[in-house]
């Protein structure tokens, strides 16, 4: 047995009582030995340490999750709000938190339909949920007129007796279609025949959101700021302008309006930055290498070429890659140049995946202001 | 969402299902606030009672049914542990001797914060080494996930290849430590 293999199995305390009496003896006489397992033990330990002190910090970010999503658990059968407070609150205060409550159905429901673990969102069951719409439709049908380069045709490349890479047997090279979106504070919108679509913010929480009327101009509220809609803005997303600050959105009225948030490949446009050869494999797998100056990502997997889009999300300055299959989201670490396994995203506690999620519109009501 | 569904989810890998386990914290809360605790102490012992859980949840050693009575039997022990060990503290204090000693142990802990823990370090080397290797000995080494399992999860054609990439990268984050300084970390 190699030494590694050897102080591994000690330090997993897998060897039986014979071979650790080996070990001992060999530590006690062998003072390489004896230093290279003090010194596995601390790194060992160390990992440990690490390991735990990394979960700890991301509990926090999950915790906020829990915070900002009102998570609950069923009990196998029987759903239990575990915010009981907030239960009690619907009973005794009526309309007012009904509606609050309705609106988190609507917005658990719409995630649910979108997302890719179709089991994860729960509603509460003393809410009612009204999707607005049809679920279960995905953003791929709804492009920007400018996405529609995609290369479907599939080609092959010389060296295509086997995978040069090994990951597969060989096969069809296929390109996807590369597409580039930002993600900006203003955000955008288009207006036509009663819809609202919002753009270049897929996470905007309905909650904080209200539209209200003052005259025939309809304006859009959103988190203390006031926004103008110009009815104009059918077809081409415009900037939302800011044109006010007022915690006083107005009285409710018997109007109503559709609001659909847009998922970021909706206004996504063609990149040139990277060339995508897919490959048919049985393990989803991927990495990035350079061929003259240019990025390419080799991507393996079970994937139809024309249902994939890899689309680069830029952020201010930071960009980041993500494979979009389907409702599915994965990352792509450009830093990753030796093969490493696809990990899908869920769209539950990733805020990237629910970039990319498509949100069924939700109905809310118009608000007068004068 | 149900617990079958959370644990079944942990298991493949989807470490973020954890969140779910915060709506067991009105719970704890309810627990604290009736032993001298606050808001704070629930949050802090819930958390601790979440990573036990998940390390025993990987390394294969739990084997319950009822996971809100195992993460509050958690909390509720951790939580008379360090009842008992402030009591502890609190008769020490009383002496004047210990007074000292306290005194001591604040110097040493003073001189401990200044040094990189090993926590840190290793922190550092494992980014060094980068992926896939830094997952895999999460996985392995932290996590104690079977090599089995860890085959199937990260694409290794079966659990002794999966074990010879786990030895390759040890050795490798090795070489980004040495000896002299990490034998006198803590």
């Amino acid at each position: 047995m190699k030494d590694i293999d050897l102080i591994d199995r000690y330090l997993s305390n897998e060897l039986d009582e014979q071979q650790q009496q080996v070990f001992k003896s060999r530590y006690l006489n062998d003072p390489d030995f004896k230093k290279e397992v003090e010194a596995y033990q601390k790194i060992y330990e160390g990992i440990e340490k690490a390991g735990r002190d990394s979960l700890k910090q991301r509990l926090e970010g999950y915790y906020n999750e829990y915070i900002d999503e009102d998570l609950s658990i069923e009990e196998d059968h029987k759903i239990i709000p575990i915010n009981k407070w907030r239960s009690n609150m619907l009973v005794l205060s009526g309309i007012a938190a009904s509606v609050l409550l309705v609106a988190f159905g609507i917005w658990y429901y719409t995630l649910k339909e979108a997302g890719p673990n179709q089991q994860i969102a729960q509603a509460p069951n003393n809410t009612k949920i009204d999707s607005g719409g049809k679920p279960g439709k995905y953003a791929g049908t709804k492009d920007h007129p400018t996405t529609t380069t995609t290369k479907k045709n599939p080609t092959t490349l010389p060296v295509s007796k086997g995978d040069q890479y090994g990951l597969t047997e060989g096969g069809k090279v296929n390109t996807v279609q590369v597409l580039r979106a930002y993600r900006e504070i203003p955000m955008g919108y288009t207006f036509k025949d009663g819809v609202l679509s919002i753009y270049y913010n897929p996470t905007l929480g309905m909650i904080r959101l209200h539209v209200f009327k003052m005259g025939d101009q309809y304006n859009l509220w959103y988190d203390g700021e006031v926004y103008k809609i110009d009815p104009t803005t059918t077809e081409k997303p415009k900037l939302l302008i800011k044109t006010g600050q007022s915690e006083d959105f107005g009285v409710k009225t018997t109007e109503t309006i559709k609001v659909q948030v847009e998922p970021l490949q909706t206004s996504a446009t063609p990149s040139g930055n990277l060339t995508v050869h897919l490959q048919k494999a049985d393990q989803a797998q991927y990495f990035f290498r350079k061929e003259k100056d240019k990025q390419v990502l080799e991507l393996r997997g079970n994937f139809v070429p024309a249902d994939s889009k890899v689309i680069e999300v830029k952020i201010a300055d930071t960009r980041n890659w993500y494979l979009v299959y389907k409702s599915a989201v994965y990352e792509l670490n450009e830093k990753n140049i030796d093969p490493t396994s696809l990990r899908e995203l869920s769209g539950l506690s990733s805020e990237a995946a629910r970039l990319f999620m498509k949100r069924d519109p939700v109905t809310v009501p118009v608000y007068a202001r004068k | 969402m149900t617990e079958t569904q959370i644990i079944d989810e942990l298991k493949k890998g989807n470490e973020n299902y954890l969140k779910y386990l915060y709506s067991f914290l009105p719970d704890v809360r309810r627990f604290t606030r009736q032993n001298n605790g606050d808001e704070e102490d629930a949050k802090d012992l819930l958390q601790d009672a979440i990573i036990s859980f998940y390390e025993n949840l990987q390394a294969g050693k739990y084997l319950q049914n009822n996971l809100k009575g195992y993460l509050l039997t958690i909390c509720r022990n951790k939580w008379f542990d360090k009842l008992d060990k402030l009591k502890r503290q609190a008769n020490k204090i009383k002496d004047i001797i210990s007074i000292n000693e306290e005194a001591e142990e604040d110097r040493q802990f003073e001189f401990r914060v200044q040094q990189r823990s090993l926590s840190d370090y290793l922190q550092d080397a494992l980014n060094k080494l980068g992926e896939p290797c830094k997952t895999l000995i999460e996985a392995t080494v932290y996590l104690k996930i079977r090599m089995e399992q860890v085959a199937q999860d990260y694409g290794y054609a079966d659990a002794h290849s999966a074990r010879q990439q786990k030895l390759r990268c040890l050795k490798r984050l090795k070489g980004f430590t040495s000896y002299e300084h990490i034998i006198n970390l803590i």
